[in-house]
Formats: structure tokens, C-alpha cells, sequence
């Protein structure tokens, strides 16, 4: 509990309703008991490298694109299509995996077989690469894409699963950081892999077996599904987390019945995301033109936005995590964005100060928009909106890399960069509408940690008094009225706070905020 | 950002106050009438079908407004050049074809005579061996730079695709052979089986953006000029052909002011970074040559740093285009090829007493290829009287700019005015907080 209580500052039982019970036997260190912040980090640990696989293999035609197209004797157009037979069923389909991830498989199950389909997915794309059948690559491309972007959204899922109200602005941060890493990885290594390949086989066998090599992340991944899995079942064994109480079914119907926030919440980040990847894609040849980079020198400020975002993002997690007020700081972050932007368009300056303010506003907004959803959507529903908001994103960035690749050839940088600036001010909108109908609402968006927790703690007590009149009122008969009952009835009339093993099937109905 | 929008925007508003303001810089935006002339004056020495014999070149294309006369005379016989002259109303050309053929000066005249003459030629063609790929002609090894006149390409006009009217001229000369005057290969040779040297000129009455990239202003007092080098094969063997090959162009540029050796009788090369690519996407630097003024007059040849190494353009094939500083040239100098052209006709041996320079243009950049990857390079420049046109910065990206940061700022100011209503009703409701 120690580690809990020093990043909180406050007792664990206060704040627990219903989730402590005793500890079975048998657990004698403190990694395997699942209350322990210990073993919460252990599974964080298995939680970033649950995605290591799919970001590493993702990258992996960009890293080796000159053998691509040398290889299998293809055209850029044709290499792009790698990329976008990834991206464009996504539109759709990660939705669909966060539903089922919701109502058919249950986190543990569609997890592991999210995994089991970026294997395969790699796996055939490397076959395409031996056999030299570029339909073959395509086809593992599409189910590797399957698998991996509601990866992401059950990846989303887990955390907030096990960090909800405790680090979950840091742990979104570290997966970000961590799915750079995997990008960064692969980027470093896949040039010696194909390399060392290149000792046994030649051309586009050797591609296909440095592709089979790649694979392996992928399997990493698949184990570390697996674990999780355990740990995810054990730990609801242990803690009882679903006993009692009618489990709550998400139906697709849920979706149009979101809070306005949730979509609100959407709008901006899509708008945001827009005006950072597209531009990433184009910036290359953006600074050779404008400031007269080499080559080596544009790609180094380009890629400072992942480098500054993989370090920053835990940290500004971290931030978060102590002060709360999460639409504040995307509001500041979009914001920084904008001045970004307007820098690069506008002015001469050296655009090394534009983009660290940009990959330091990115993870800022990262770490701080994404754990919202949890704050505004019930739990049970989770999975639902992280693929809708995951879908709409894939769309924003699938149809605005398009345009904004049309912009430049017709109309330059500088309209461009306009463009940009004008999803950024729409994503600013979003935000400020966001911040509107909260502070007219709940107001939990923008409450810091303090005011999150003593609201949460009012607004538990509200339903379980609720919940306790129903039980006294509604039924009077059905439960036996034990002293334990009638202790909590006097302790709830008078407002005292309850103990915490009060009702189980509170949990299933309430759901906490987190911070 | 905003503070970067504000100078662009008081440009913009400054661009149209002064446009309206200056109604006597905005009367030199009268439209002017085109009459074209080809090969004038040619009947009595080549017979009548003179003018429609497409290897025969001199172009005469006059534009009438209503104080003066601007006469852009073009010229294929020799290297390729263009005479510039601003010249009274009623002025009239005179060619004597003889003394041109005998490279004789003097041959071409104005009656009355003009006010100001400019004139430019392309006399060279540069192919050198970039062994390091360092993308300068400068730095490249003298020895393996081969220089082959520009006067010696057998040039015929493509008269299917010519539009000449008193609103818009756009002609093409084409060049498929090279006469070799000497070595081995001697005589006209075809420049391989693709190979072809091509130059269109287009001219417009109006002021107005081309529709080709990289999409550069046209006005009434300019041409453009659209250069396509396709797979030209100079060299007859194969093995002589460098490995690295890379093109570059000399011109040499003349003005009828007479104080050629003072800093004021000297041709500047600017070169002005802009923010706005929007007309030229990715291109944020304009070059130009701009002459020294002669009392009012003064002539330009304005270009972007890129070119096209497709014949189709697009962005994404493009490459450099490196400029040289200018030099002193002489006709005395064999190799600055004055006698080429018909500057040389006009000018006669007074060419070396007014401004007279020399410049190489370089087409690639380091890391590109050369020119034996796509064997392409198509460039555009533009060229014409008083001061290149200037950009605008289109309406589209200020209002873009103004709506998209209009918006945010308009909700901020309502929800502060709708919180502040709120704290002013608060007092009232304090009782019931109780609840």
C-alpha cells in the first residue's frame, strides 16, 4: 500500500469501495499480491511491451525502403500501399475490435488474440517477402493492421483497467514513450538484421527472412498478452472484482447514447492528430526547402518530435498525475501547437524551436486527452469508445494525409501550414466547447486531484445511499436484515462514510474516476 | 502567431492601399495590344514563303500601349536571344538579313530610336563531370567540363502548338541536331533518338499567375520562358559521356547605359526569401537579375531556384538551380561569345562600351542522380521590363488564418462574457449553497 499512498497521498481504504478483501493464502512477496503498487508496475511493465511488437514491425517496410522497392522491384506507389493497406480498414475495424473487446471476448481473451493476428499478419507478410508475392505482403499487412490498431485500443483498455484514479496519465504517457521506442528500435536494427541476412540469402528471400526475424516482437507481444491475461485473472480472483451484481452488456445501440464530451473529446483529438502526423510525413522536404537543411539535418529535426515525445510524455504523465486539471493542459497544449505552427509558416526562425514545442505540446495533450475518456465513458464501455475515437483518428489521418500531400503540390507550405493551423483552431474549439459543457456539468474534467477525489467520494456516497434506500425501500423483505445492514443504514443516514467491504455489486454500477 | 500574421497582414493591406493609392504606378497597368511578325522583312533577300520556313527564326512581337512601344524582338539565328526595346509609338524595326548572316553589327534598327534597349542570350551549353557530387559547376574539374555553343543547335519552330494573338503569344523552338564545327564528328548530328532542346516563350496582356509550375506572374511588360533539355546526347561515343554528368547554361546580358565600369552601370543578382510559396510550392527564394536603372528604365530576368527533371512536372521531380555570380564579358573574349547572337546585330562593336555581363546557371541537386537519371531538366524563367512583379499573398490564406483563429477567440470572448453574467447572478443564489 506504501507506494500507493505516497503518489496519492491518502489512505488506500478510504478510497476503496468494495475491492478490499483479505489476500488468499500463499501470497507471501509483494510482487505477487495484486494490491500491492509493485505488482501493479510489473504488469505496466508487461503492458508497454504488449504493443512492442506492432510498433516495431509497423515501421518496419519504412526502415528497410530502399530493399523494398529494390527487392521486389516495386514502385513508391506501390511501397505506399504497405502502409495504407494498414491504415484505411482500420477506419472501420478498430471500432469493431474495441466492441467486441467490450461484448465478445472480455480484455484477457481479445488481447491475446489481437496478438495472435499481428504474428500471423507478420508472419505472412514474410512469407510474401520469400515467395517475392507482393499480393501475399499486402494480405499480411491487412491482418497484421487488424491486429495491431485494436491492440492499441485493448492496450488503452488494460490500463485503464489497473490504473484508473491511480497513474494513469503516466502509464498512457510511458505507452506512448514506448511505442516511439519500438518505432525507434526498429528503425536502428532492421538495417543490420537485413545485413546479417544478407550473409545466408539475397535479395527478397533475405527481405522475407529479416521479416521472419521481426516477427519474433510479435510473439513477444503475444507472451506478454499472456501474462497479462494470468495476472488480469488472478488478480480478479483475488480481489473479487465482478462478484455480484448484473454484469453490464455494452451494445452497439451504447454508442449514440455517449456523453456530448466523449465526442467533443473525439473532435479535438482528431483535429489535433491531423496537424502533427501529416506534417511529420511532409516535413522532411518542408525544412530542406525552407531552410535550406541537408537531407541528414532535415530528417534529424523531424524526427525530434518522437525523440522529445518519448521522453516527455511520462514526465508531463507524471505532472498530471499530481495536478489534475487534464483539459487545462490540453488546452495549453494545443495552444503551443498553434504557436508552433505559426512559427514554422510565418517566420524564419530555426525550426528546432518549433519542433521541440511541438513534441513537448504532443505529449502533453497525449497524456492528458487520452485518459479523459475514462473520466466522461463507463467503464464496461471503454473499449467501444477508445476504438471509435482510434477509428476516427485512423480516418482523420488516412484522408488528411491525402489532402494535405495535394496541398503542397498545388498550393505549398505555407498554405499548408495555414491548413494545419486551421484543424489546430478547430481542435482548439473542440476544446474550449469541451471545457464549456463540463463546467456547466460535473466540472470533473478540470478539477485538480484533490477536488476529483473528494467529488468522487461524495458522489459514491450519493449512490450507495441511493442504492441503500432501494434495497430498504423496494425489498424490504428479500435481505435478511442483518446487523450488518443495519449498521450500514444508520451509518449511511447519518453520513458517515461506509466500510469498505460494503457492497460488491456497487462496483459494477459506480464507476470511479480517475485522475 | 498572431504577431507573425500581423506583418503579413498589414503587407497585404499596405499591397492594396498602394495599388490604389498610386494610380500613377497603376496607369503602367494598361493593357497593351500584341502584333507578331515572324522572320520580318525577309522576303526580298529569301523569296515570299520566307516567313513560313520554320528553321528561320526572328521573331518580332510587338505591344502597342498608349504613351510608348515595347518591341520584344526573338531571335534563333545564332544562339537563342531575346532584344528587348522601349521605343516611341510609331517606331519601326529594320532588319538587314545580309549583314545578319554576316554576323555583321548594326543590322537590326529602330526608327525613331528607342529610349532603352535590354537583351539577353543563351550562349552556352555546359556539360561537366560532377565526380564528387557537389551539384557546382564552379567546383567541378575544368578538365572534364565540355562547353558547346548555343548557336550551333539547328533550331525549327513548332508551329502546331502557337497561339499568337493580340492578347497572348506562346510559340516553341525546338532543337533536335547539333552541328559539330569540328572533330571527329563533324557536321549536324542528331542529339540521340529522344533527345531535344526546347524553348517556349509565352506572353500574356494581363497581369497574371501561369498555370504551369512553377507557376510564376506574368504582366504585359514580361515573357516567360519555358527551357526543356531532354535527353540530350552531345557527345557522338558513348564512352566519352561523363559519368556524372550535369548541365549548366551561360547567358550573357546586355543594356544600353553607357557607364559599364562604375558600380551603377553593374547588374545585380537578388535573392529574396519569401514566406509565401504558395504560387511555387516548396520554392521560398526568388533570383533575379535586375539591371541598373537607366533614368526610369530597367529591364529583370527573375526565376525560382527549382526545376523539373520530367517532362510532366511536378514537385516531387524537382532539383536545384544554382546561380553564379556575374562577370565582366567582352566581345573580344572568344569564349563569351558576344558575335552569337543578334545583341551582336543590334549593338555592333558598341557592345563593349555599355553593360555587358556574363552568368552560368547550374541545374541539380547533390544527391539527385544527375542528369543521366531522368535526362530531363525543365526550367522557367522570366524575363521583361522595369521591376519583376510582385507576389500576393492570396486571399484564401488570410482568410483561412483570420476565420480559423476567429473562431476559438469568438467562443473564449462569449464563455468569459457568459461566466462573467454568472459571477455578477451569483450573490443571489449564496442561500441555497447550503444544499
Amino acid at each position: 500500500m506504501a507506494d500507493t499512498e505516497a503518489l496519492t497521498g491518502e489512505s488506500t481504504e478510504t478510497r476503496d469501495y468494495g475491492e478490499s478483501v483479505s489476500v488468499e493464502k500463499g501470497c507471501f512477496f509483494r510482487c505477487c499480491d495484486p494490491r500491492s503498487g509493485f505488482h501493479r508496475f510489473l504488469a505496466l511493465f508487461f503492458m508497454c511491451f504488449l504493443g512492442f511488437g506492432s510498433y516495431f514491425c509497423y515501421d518496419n517496410p519504412g526502415s528497410l525502403q530502399d530493399n523494398f522497392i529494390e527487392d521486389l522491384d516495386i514502385t513508391t506507389a506501390q511501397f505506399a500501399q504497405l502502409y495504407s493497406w494498414y491504415s484505411w480498414p482500420n477506419v472501420v475495424l478498430c471500432f469493431v475490435g474495441g466492441f467486441l473487446l467490450d461484448r465478445v471476448f472480455g480484455i484477457r481473451l481479445g488481447t491475446v488474440i489481437f496478438c495472435v493476428f499481428i504474428v500471423i499478419g507478420q508472419i505472412i507478410f514474410a512469407l510474401g517477402g520469400i515467395f517475392d508475392m507482393f499480393w501475399l505482403m499486402i494480405v499480411g499487412r491487412f491482418i497484421f493492421g487488424v491486429g495491431g490498431e485494436s491492440l492499441a485500443v485493448a492496450q488503452n483498455t488494460y490500463a485503464v483497467s489497473w490504473f484508473k484514479g491511480k497513474e494513469l496519465n503516466l502509464v498512457f504517457g510511458l505507452q506512448l514513450s514506448f511505442a516511439r521506442v519500438g518505432s525507434t528500435v526498429n528503425f536502428l536494427t532492421m538495417g543490420s538484421v537485413y545485413k546479417w541476412m544478407q550473409q545466408y540469402f539475397e535479395g527478397h528471400t533475405c527481405l522475407g527472412f529479416s521479416l521472419l526475424i521481426a516477427a519474433v516482437t510479435c510473439v513477444l507481444s503475444l507472451f506478454c498478452a499472456m501474462i497479462l491475461a494470468v495476472f488480469d485473472y488472478r488478480a480478479e480472483k483475488i480481489l473479487k472484482k465482478e462478484t455480484g451484481g448484473p454484469p453490464e452488456v455494452v451494445r452497439l445501440s451504447d454508442v449514440k447514447d455517449f456523453p456530448i464530451s466523449f465526442w467533443l473529446m473525439c473532435g479535438s483529438c482528431v483535429a489535433y492528430y491531423v496537424a502533427i502526423f501529416p506534417f511529420i510525413g511532409l516535413g522532411k522536404v518542408f525544412f530542406e526547402r525552407k531552410f535550406d537543411f541537408t537531407p541528414d539535418e532535415s530528417n534529424t529535426v523531424n524526427s525530434i518530435i518522437y525523440i522529445v515525445s518519448g521522453v516527455c510524455s511520462p514526465l508531463f504523465g507524471i505532472l498530471i498525475d499530481k495536478f489534475g486539471r487534464n483539459i487545462f493542459w490540453v488546452f495549453i497544449a494545443i495552444l503551443a501547437t498553434v504557436g508552433a505552427h505559426g512559427l514554422l509558416a510565418f517566420s524564419f526562425l530555426n525550426p528546432y524551436v518549433a519542433m521541440v514545442a511541438m513534441g513537448l505540446a504532443y505529449s502533453l495533450l497525449a497524456s492528458a486527452l487520452w485518459p479523459m475518456v475514462a473520466l466522461v465513458v463507463p467503464e464496461y464501455q471503454l473499449g467501444t469508445a477508445y476504438g471509435i475515437m482510434q477509428a476516427v483518428q485512423n480516418l482523420g489521418l488516412a484522408v488528411i494525409t491525402m489532402v494535405a500531400g495535394y496541398i503542397v503540390d498545388s498550393g505549398g507550405y505555407l498554405l499548408l501550414e495555414v491548413f494545419f493551423l486551421a484543424w489546430l483552431c478547430l481542435s482548439l474549439a473542440c476544446t474550449i466547447l469541451l471545457w464549456l459543457h463540463d463546467s456547466s456539468h460535473t466540472g470533473v474534467l478540470n478539477m485538480s486531484i484533490e477536488q476529483r477525489d473528494a467529488w468522487d467520494h461524495h458522489r459514491m456516497l450519493t449512490e450507495s445511499l441511493e442504492r441503500d434506500q432501494l434495497y430498504t425501500t423496494a425489498v424490504p423483505m428479500a435481505v435478511p436484515r442483518s446487523d450488518f445492514l443495519i449498521r450500514n443504514r444508520y451509518l449511511s443516514r447519518i453520513g458517515a462514510r461506509l466500510p469498505a467491504s460494503y457492497d460488491p455489486s456497487v462496483r459494477g454500477i459506480v464507476y470511479r474516476t480517475l485522475r | 502567431m498572431k504577431s507573425q500574421n500581423v506583418p503579413i497582414s498589414i503587407c497585404f493591406l499596405a499591397s492594396i492601399i498602394s495599388f490604389h493609392g498610386y494610380s500613377t504606378l497603376a496607369a503602367e497597368h494598361v493593357s497593351r495590344k500584341f502584333s507578331i511578325k515572324i522572320n520580318p522583312e525577309c522576303e526580298t533577300i529569301l523569296g515570299s514563303d520566307c516567313s513560313t520556313n520554320s528553321t528561320l527564326n526572328l521573331v518580332h512581337i510587338r505591344s502597342d500601349g498608349p504613351h510608348d512601344t515595347l518591341h520584344f524582338l526573338w531571335s534563333f539565328l545564332g544562339s537563342p536571344s531575346l532584344l528587348l526595346a522601349r521605343t516611341p509609338l510609331q517606331s519601326n524595326l529594320s532588319v538587314d538579313w545580309i549583314s545578319i548572316f554576316e554576323d555583321a553589327g548594326g543590322a537590326i534598327s529602330f526608327e525613331p530610336a528607342p529610349y532603352y534597349v535590354f537583351g539577353w542570350s543563351l550562349v552556352k551549353v555546359w556539360v561537366y563531370n560532377d565526380q564528387n557530387d557537389t551539384a557546382r559547376l564552379d567546383k567541378a574539374d575544368q578538365s572534364e567540363v565540355e562547353d558547346y555553343d548555343a548557336k550551333n543547335f539547328l533550331w525549327s519552330r513548332v508551329d502546331n502548338s502557337s497561339i499568337l494573338n493580340s492578347t497572348m503569344v506562346r510559340m516553341s523552338f525546338e532543337a533536335r541536331a547539333y552541328d559539330h564545327k569540328e572533330g571527329e564528328a563533324f557536321g549536324a548530328q542528331q542529339m540521340g533518338p529522344h533527345g531535344f532542346f526546347k524553348i517556349t516563350i509565352r506572353m500574356k496582356s494581363t497581369e497574371d499567375y501561369s498555370t504551369v509550375l512553377p507557376y510564376m506572374m506574368y504582366n504585359e511588360n514580361s515573357t516567360q520562358v519555358d527551357i526543356a533539355f531532354n535527353d540530350v546526347q552531345l557527345n557522338t561515343t558513348a564512352e566519352e559521356y561523363p559519368n556524372h554528368p550535369r548541365i549548366a547554361f551561360k547567358y550573357i546580358m546586355v543594356q544600353d547605359n553607357g557607364n559599364r565600369n562604375a558600380e551603377a552601370g553593374k547588374m545585380h543578382l537578388d535573392v529574396t526569401k519569401t514566406l509565401d510559396d504558395e504560387h511555387s510550392p516548396g520554392v521560398f527564394e526568388v533570383y533575379s537579375v535586375n539591371t541598373p536603372a537607366k533614368g526610369s528604365d530597367q529591364s529583370y530576368m527573375q526565376w525560382k531556384p527549382i526545376c523539373y527533371t520530367a517532362e510532366v512536372r511536378d514537385v516531387i521531380d524537382s532539383v536545384d538551380v544554382v546561380a553564379y555570380s556575374l562577370q565582366n564579358a567582352s566581345s573580344v573574349l572568344h569564349e563569351d561569345n558576344v558575335q552569337d547572337s543578334i545583341l551582336w546585330s543590334y549593338f555592333g562593336a558598341e557592345i563593349d562600351n555599355v553593360t555587358l555581363q556574363a552568368m552560368n546557371i547550374s541545374f541539380g541537386t547533390v544527391g539527385d542522380g544527375f542528369y543521366n537519371k531522368t535526362k530531363h531538366i525543365s526550367w522557367t524563367y522570366s524575363t521583361g521590363f522595369g521591376v519583376p512583379p510582385p507576389d500576393r499573398v492570396s486571399l484564401l490564406v488570410m482568410l483561412v488564418v483570420s476565420i480559423g483563429l476567429g473562431i476559438p477567440v469568438l467562443i473564449i470572448v462569449l464563455s468569459v462574457i457568459y461566466m462573467l453574467m454568472c459571477r455578477v447572478r451569483r450573490p443571489r443564489d449564496d442561500l441555497l449553497l447550503g444544499q
